[in-house]
């Protein structure tokens, strides 16, 4: 709560108690006044919002404050994994750094990872992390998905006209997902119509600030949550079996419109002082997913570290009682995935090797 | 579906457009009429079958009475058959689970286990409104004060036109009834008084009082879960600022609300009065009630005080009939032991300041003013404190002499002073001392400022909305 709220509130209350009868004019003109003051407040209420930090609270921002308050206690170099829920059941921060520290690694991993979230998503909070801890990390994992590369929109068949949803489609996103939508992620004629309405919607909300101040917190002011959540049961409604053929890889890059994003968000990433990027997935029991991300490491992502989790061990051993649903771990697979990983990311020897 | 919903503003858009197509005055009340139906139906269809019976009840019971001749047994009787089963449907639905949990209590003071257990009644929204609103047309037609109406789906209107039906303000028939009659046009004067009180209620609500929710509900604990507030945490002034947080937030909710439903009726050619004439500016508690909720309080004049003797007996039976009259006034807001409290200092008030000033002038403005919302402010303690006991601790942090934790709240509501006062002297006609308000009156001024305000008020907008806080009454 700020005292910005009252000023704005009084003018609100000056103007709703001024505006009477206008006298008679042209249309034209009334009109374009009106889109004038309009577009004028919104652009002013944006750049205070965003001089101030204030934006729309959502679980993401908790996680970030979660993060941020872990780095602030470590001196450590930062791994931050920014993921979707996969990596939100599938990443336990604390289970990484540990196994890294117990080989002589002293990094400290943190997880920016929460259910629904496209890359875009994912990287505005990334930067908002980098923004509100002063550090940049070390090390970035960003989560691949066949899910979210092939829907630009993935948000809206999950929760339109939500916070989060508003929040994420400022203009660079809303650009990028068009670019998407255009490019045809998006699942059938009728589906890249709703899409790109939904867009067209969630782009005006966001640009004309709605409920910017009246649902909206300083982000640093957000109660912090860990990203984490780890799950000790199957979903109730769940029945999965594993399969270990994969699909051969045939699919060497991503869609046009996500290949273009990844790599200019490489291009910053590294710019802003990250010494490495790399791409991951966790398990699934979908052998085509898996495939889709052999595929892209061995393709679009061959330059980069990529963990690609189709290795017949890592899958033989999740082969029992770890699966939440058919694509997310329970705690107990978490353990050994990330025992995995770890012992990965130190055998890829990124963790030592100079930019 | 509220006022500051999405789905609000489609259906309100829809409604608007067909019903100003639409031709005859006839065809436009059975819009109105079908629209107030879809409008409540959203809340809980099952509803719909509650007000439908009051709506019929109320209808068949003026055409009765207003065949007998006045003073006739029946039509008396008819009266209070009508009076009686409209109190039986708000007091099933309103205050049966009150009442038993009370005498229930009562009973195992003295040892005594009734052995039963009270019913969960789901309280239909806006009832304490329409009952009240059927009353009026009932006892104005045994009064002999209006003539009955023969088409039940005009009483049926009255009851349940859509802008006024779930939180008032309380219509009179004898207003409401003949503005079917009159032929609607659109004009752009019609929009602009419209859209004059909708912009400045939405301001109120969404802009204001939805924002306000963050300063009294850690403080307070949620309106609608008992028991769960720890006010030994909370600092003195913490209290004190929820306290003035939720004397704002009452106010801006509710006359915002009314101010939309005003803005609304206006759309569709219906003119609805008044309900708030900025309260708090008051320098003595009777003019209080004659400026808050005052759609209520004249009903209450009306009904219930005036019938009851009003002050034109003795000054004790006149002292009675304002307790009386308040004290239902405050259980008309809720079944709870709380509000009859708060009704009762609230009619304490008016007779000791009756008892003191009458025929006289009162002490002057400003300390008047003072005495006046000290008091408001600390009466609205009981009426949002989950019990006596929390009355008694918040109470006690206006001393100062109470023990406080250490958790605070943010200092800046205290800004809700300069702010009320702001929309008092706005309302008041300040803006004509300033000239401003010719200033917008030019139509680049006008439309450029009504783009201003639009961009603050989406700012404002609240995302996760908040019911309207009448609403539960």
């Amino acid at each position: 709560m700020h005292w910005s709220l009252f000023a704005v509130a009084a003018l609100g209350l000056l103007l709703a108690h001024g505006l009477k009868l206008p006298r008679a004019g042209s249309r034209f003109i009334s009109a374009a006044a009106f889109i004038v003051g309009l577009l004028t407040t919104a652009f002013l209420i944006k750049s205070l919002a965003t001089a101030n930090g204030i934006g729309r609270t959502t679980d993401f921002d908790r996680f970030v404050n979660a993060a941020v308050v872990e780095v602030s206690q470590d001196y450590a170099p930062i791994i931050v994994f920014t993921g979707a829920s996969y990596s939100r059941n599938g990443i336990d921060p604390e289970r990484l750094t540990l196994a890294l520290r117990e080989r002589g690694y002293p990094h400290r991993v943190v997880s920016l990872s929460i259910e629904a979230a496209s890359i875009l998503e994912r990287d505005q909070h990334l930067q908002q992390f980098i923004q509100l801890s002063g550090k940049v990390p070390d090390l970035v994992f960003i989560e691949v998905a066949e899910d979210f590369d092939h829907r630009a929109a993935y948000m809206f068949g999950n929760a339109k006209f939500s916070m989060r949803a508003i929040e994420q489609f400022d203009l660079p996103t809303s650009a990028w997902t068009g670019f998407g939508i255009l490019g045809g992620a998006c699942q059938g004629l009728k589906g890249c119509v709703l899409d790109a309405g939904y867009l067209g919607l969630h782009a005006a909300l966001n640009v004309l600030n709605v409920g910017l101040i009246g649902s909206g917190e300083r982000s640093a002011s957000v109660k912090a949550l860990p990203a984490y959540d780890p799950q000790s049961e199957p979903r109730a409604d769940s029945e999965h079996t594993l399969s270990l053929k994969s699909t051969p890889a045939s699919i060497y890059q991503g869609p046009q419109w996500i290949r273009s994003f990844r790599y200019q968000q490489q291009n910053r990433l590294l710019a802003q002082g990250m010494r490495a990027i790399a791409y991951y997935q966790p398990p699934t029991l979908d052998p085509d997913a898996r495939a889709y991300i052999d595929g892209l490491c061995e393709g679009e992502l061959f330059a980069f570290d990529c963990f690609s989790p189709n290795d017949p061990q890592l899958m033989a051993q999740l082969n029992g009682d770890y699966w939440f649903d058919s694509s997310h771990l329970l705690d107990d697979g978490t353990a050994i995935y990330n025992a995995w990983l770890a012992q990965e990311i130190i055998a890829s020897g990124m963790l030592e090797r100079r930019p | 579906m509220i006022f500051t919903d999405v789905f609000f503003f489609a259906f309100l858009t829809v409604v608007f457009g067909t019903y100003w197509l639409l031709q005859g005055k006839q065809a436009r009340l059975n819009l109105l009429l079908v629209a107030s139906a879809v409008f409540y139906g959203w809340w809980d269809w099952r509803f719909l079958g509650l007000i439908g019976f009051v709506i019929l009840i109320s209808w068949l019971v003026a055409r009765f009475a207003a065949r007998r001749a006045p003073g006739e047994a029946f039509r008396r009787l008819a009266l209070i058959a009508g009076i009686a089963a409209n109190l039986a449907v708000i007091a099933t639905f309103k205050y049966f689970g009150f009442f038993a949990d009370s005498a229930r209590e009562m009973l195992s003071t003295i040892g005594l286990d009734p052995g039963w257990t009270a019913l969960n009644i789901l309280l239909p929204v806006g009832i304490s409104f329409y009952v009240f609103q059927a009353i009026s047309y009932i006892v104005d037609v045994a009064r002999g004060d209006l003539a009955p109406e023969q088409r039940l789906r005009r009483v049926a209107l009255y009851i349940a036109f859509f802008p006024q039906l779930v939180a008032g303000p309380i219509v009179r028939a004898a207003s409401f009834f003949p503005q079917m009659e009159r032929v609607k046009t659109l004009s752009s004067a019609l929009i602009f008084a419209g859209l004059r009180a909708f912009a400045l209620g939405f301001a109120y609500k969404a802009g204001i009082a939805d924002n306000l929710a963050q300063f009294v509900d850690p403080v307070f604990g949620d309106a609608q879960v008992a028991g769960d507030t720890d006010l030994a945490a909370w600092s003195n002034l913490a209290l004190v600022g929820a306290t003035l947080a939720f004397g704002a937030l009452i106010y801006f909710d509710f006359a915002g609300y009314s101010l939309m439903a005003i803005g609304v009726a206006r759309w569709f050619g219906f003119y609805i009065p008044k309900n708030f004439d900025h309260p708090y500016a008051s320098p003595a508690i009777d003019d209080f009630w004659r400026r808050w909720h005052i759609s209520l309080s004249s009903w209450l004049r009306d009904y219930l005080y005036i019938p009851l003797g009003g002050n034109r007996l003795s000054a004790g039976k006149t002292y009675r009939n304002l307790m009386v009259t308040m004290v239902l006034g405050g259980l008309w807001h809720g079944a709870a032991w709380t509000f009859v409290a708060w009704g009762a200092m609230h009619g304490a008030a008016l007779a000791f300041h009756r008892a003191l000033y009458k025929g006289r002038a009162a002490i002057g403005f400003l300390y008047g003013l003072i005495a006046t919302q000290v008091f408001v402010l600390l009466t609205w303690v009981p009426f949002r404190a989950e019990s006596f006991a929390d009355t008694l601790v918040i109470w006690s942090a206006f001393t100062g002499l109470r023990d406080g934790g250490s958790a605070e709240i943010s200092t800046w509501v205290l800004l809700l002073v300069p702010l009320i006062a702001l929309d008092a002297i706005l309302g008041r006609g300040g803006l004509k001392a300033l000239k401003a308000s010719r200033i917008l009156r030019q139509p680049v001024a006008y439309w450029s400022g009504l783009g201003v305000l639009s961009g603050i008020m989406l700012a404002l907008y609240p995302l996760e909305a908040s019911p309207f806080v009448y609403f539960q009454f």
